[in-house]
């Protein structure tokens, strides 16, 4: 062998082992990097780390919770692979969380037909699952669903909602089958004919609220005994009260004094006045009979109607010169709601539709009362006779000096003072006992301050609250569960629903110029700014040549 | 460490003076911002956002970063400055260094022109969903860190032909298949331990899963590890020259 050849074969073979020592460093760092913890999570409300929420449920965990995965493994389409892939990552992350509290098992229905029986037994959904390739599409059925089971209690998540995060589905399926104690939430609707087939428009709310894993508790008839009972609802929901009696107030307002939790969604207007139906305007003001409970604790439900012009909701209406989209200030969004409270921080936007507006009362007030939302700069109310009519509020009023914002969302919380601590022994109400007689209230029995934990939630539409504006404005659940949360709950999950909810959006009200402006300023600027640039640098490298070329001959010119 | 800088300084200036660098960024921001504003239709959408940008610059980069650095060495084979570079008393794994941050100067110069994009976006985002610069940055480290490996591939393709073209070509075509493997609807197509195995040698991944905000040690690691790789498999053809 030539030395040459010999030369060759030794820096080869050099090099060959270099690389492959190299590449085998490179996987084993690699390898640890992949099982290591460590990462910094830049997004705002820290996105990609488990939220607090999900951290407290974890820890306290007392025994086991298992588990079990339904997904199909093969010929999946990719964003169901990606999403079988998320959930195991984040079933890693719950296990080390937990301290192995929570195991977990990924089994394929799909494979054995035992595994698939028991699926279905679960309740696991199989569903249609599309794959498109650039010569055709096809669809064949799978899984994608799992069961937590703990203690003998089991609840499942048929299939993973794509428009939920991850975490909190699973999330809240632990917590339904580990929580020690389940709130209770009372619910005190209008009364409907149900033999008349009336189902009543507020079925959304309870239904939201029983898939957070909350004991829903339906109050109805003419006496809230319940709220008064030792296993009182921790939050009652009071809504579109149209006519309450002494008892019944008597009965909201002691529960509060107990250290209840009372959301009231007040009417505007009373739906059942004559007239409604084919004479829309007109319609009276409405005295929300809870106003005389709600005086002490410092709130007061005007008898207004809100019109916003600046964000009612755009509706195309038939008229005499055909049809016209129109901005109907009735039906408005409301963007402007407090940041300083978790329920509201981070939801951008919720909406209102036939709203009074709320004040705060002048009586001295103990409680701390705070605004929650309003409505926007371009507002105005109705006082006497309401038009609700679209066709009447067609044209925007021309004198907005006297437009300005309305609260329309409110809480009172902390030591409420009740009304009938000041009241008269004989204006005490007459209670009715379980056996149909009979009482006056004794004084020794009212409570006059409430107690700690006592909170007030009083919204000035009740529309807002009602199925139809619930499925078009799905934040208004969401507030909703997170007023429930913060009351109830300490507001531990409301960071973890908060992930879902913000999407950061452009201003609506930037004028088309200026976008046209920024955009060509964007896409050209900075170009122009090379090009000049660009012609400077060859300029000044023409000149430098020129110089040289005086100086060394013209040889350097070329 | 000095003789880095002196390659580097000799590459910059010749970047400054090169109408193909300013062609090079004026395409690349004329380009990119032109999809995010047009073909996504960031105004119709609402959402202030940058994923409309993103998501075009790995595609941008396949094709811009190997025009840069096909002619890091095919060049200088070409026009036989190789061997002066060579008879330099500089070690080689300096030249390449040199060479390489030179190039990467420019990458790192044509993402920084892009800020007026989030400068934009945040300024016409609505207070009450504020715009998230934590995304954004990721997003700015994840495409630099590909931008990076990209020119880390094309600098060694670059170093073993004469011809920019076939250089030119074969950077392109590996850092599209190394990017392709990773993708979800490849993977999907594979039995589950080579897609495990191909997404994780795929930028793809650690490029998406950086550039939503979050910085994992994995994703790092790789970066940083497949550039290294890649710089040492150059110094590597390069000192194959001395022997070969």
């Amino acid at each position: 062998m030539s030395s040459q050849s010999v030369r060759r074969f030794k820096h080869g073979s050099n090099a060959i082992v270099g690389t492959i020592l190299l590449i085998v460093s490179l996987v084993a760092v690699y390898y640890i990097a992949d099982r290591s913890s460590w990462r910094i999570d830049l997004t705002r409300n820290q996105r990609f780390t488990l939220a607090s929420a999900t951290q407290n449920i974890l820890k306290r965990l007392d025994s086991q919770v298992n588990v079990t995965v339904y997904a199909t493994s093969e010929g999946t389409p990719p964003a169901w692979t990606e999403q079988r892939n998320q959930l195991r990552d984040l079933l890693m992350e719950y296990r080390s969380l937990s301290k192995g509290k929570v195991k977990f098992t990924f089994v394929d229905p799909s494979k054995d037909p035992a595994v698939e029986r028991k699926a279905q037994e679960n309740q696991i959904r199989r569903q249609l699952m599309a794959q498109e390739s650039a010569k055709e599409m096809s669809a064949r059925e799978g899984y994608l669903g799992f069961v937590v089971e703990h203690s003998g209690k089991t609840e499942t998540v048929g299939v993973i909602s794509p428009q939920h995060p991850l975490e909190y589905q699973l999330t809240m399926a632990i917590n339904k089958v580990a929580q020690v104690s389940i709130p209770k939430i009372g619910i005190i609707t209008p009364e409907v004919n149900q033999y008349v087939g009336e189902q009543g428009r507020y079925q959304a709310i309870p239904q939201v609220l029983q898939q957070e894993g909350y004991d829903i508790q339906s109050i109805a008839g003419s006496n809230y005994k319940q709220l008064l009972a030792a296993d009182a609802p921790d939050m009652t929901f009071l809504l579109e009260p149209s006519k309450l009696s002494d008892e019944q107030l008597f009965q909201l307002d002691q529960y509060v004094m107990k250290g209840g939790k009372l959301f009231i969604a007040s009417s505007s207007f009373n739906p059942a006045q004559p007239g409604m139906g084919n004479q829309p305007n007109g319609l009276q003001p409405f005295a929300s009979p809870v106003n005389s409970i709600l005086d002490e604790y410092g709130l007061r439900i005007n008898e207004d109607l809100v019109e916003d012009w600046g964000l009612g909701v755009e509706m195309m209406l038939r008229t005499t010169r055909g049809p016209v989209i129109t901005k109907y200030p009735l039906t408005f969004r409301i963007t402007d709601l407090n940041k300083e409270t978790s329920a509201t921080d981070r939801l951008g936007n919720i909406a209102f539709q036939y709203a009074s507006s709320i004040s705060q009362t002048d009586k001295a007030v103990t409680g701390t009362i705070t605004m929650l939302a309003k409505s926007s700069e371009k507002s105005l109310r109705q006082e006497n006779l309401f038009r609700i009519d679209p066709t009447q509020l067609l044209q925007r009023p021309k004198d907005e000096n006297n437009m300005k914002a309305y609260n329309l969302l409110a809480m009172a919380n902390g030591v409420l003072h009740s009304k009938y601590a000041d009241v008269k022994d004989e204006d005490l109400p007459i209670l009715t006992k379980d056996d149909g007689t009979t009482y006056i209230v004794e004084r020794a029995n009212v409570l006059s301050q409430s107690k700690e934990g006592a909170a007030v939630i009083v919204s000035g539409s009740c529309d807002a609250f009602g199925d139809e504006l619930i499925q078009q404005s799905p934040l208004n659940a969401l507030l909703v569960l997170n007023l429930v949360d913060t009351n109830v709950r300490h507001g531990e999950m409301i960071s973890l629903r908060s992930k879902m909810s913000e999407v950061p959006r452009l201003r609506i009200d930037i004028p088309a110029s200026r976008k046209d402006l920024l955009q060509w300023l964007v896409i050209g600027g900075v170009p122009v700014c090379l090009i000049v640039l660009g012609i400077g640098v060859a300029v000044y490298n023409r000149m430098r040549r020129r110089r040289l070329g005086a100086i060394y001959g013209s040889s350097m010119e070329d | 460490m000095s003789n880095i800088y002196r390659v580097f300084a000799r590459e910059v200036r010749g970047y400054v003076s090169s109408p193909s660098s300013y062609i090079f960024l004026l395409l690349f921001l004329v380009i990119g911002s032109s999809l995010m504003l047009f073909l996504n239709r960031f105004f119709a959408f609402g959402a202030a956002q940058l994923d409309g940008f993103f998501v075009y610059v790995p595609w941008l980069f396949m094709f811009f970063i190997p025009a840069i650095g096909m002619r890091l060495w095919a060049e200088e084979k070409k026009t036989g400055t190789i061997e002066l570079l060579m008879t330099l008393p500089v070690r080689d794994i300096e030249i390449v260094l040199g060479k390489y941050i030179g190039a990467l100067a420019l990458v790192l110069v044509a993402l920084l022109l892009t800020f007026p994009l989030p400068w934009m976006v945040s300024s016409l985002a609505d207070p009450k969903t504020p715009f998230d610069w934590g995304p954004i940055y990721c997003a700015y480290l994840a495409s630099f860190l590909l931008g990076a490996l990209i020119l880390a591939v094309s600098a060694w393709v670059s170093s073993m032909t004469e011809n920019q073209i076939i250089a030119f070509i074969l950077a392109c075509s590996l850092t599209f298949a190394l990017y392709l493997i990773g993708f979800p609807a490849i993977v999907s197509m594979l039995p589950e331990w080579l897609g495990n195995l191909t997404s994780k040698l795929s930028p793809y991944q650690h490029f998406s899963s950086l550039y939503q905000g979050v910085i994992e040690a994995v994703d790092v690691v790789y970066f940083v590890g497949a550039i290294g790789l890649f710089l040492y498999l150059n110094t590597r053809t390069i000192e194959s020259r001395r022997w070969a």
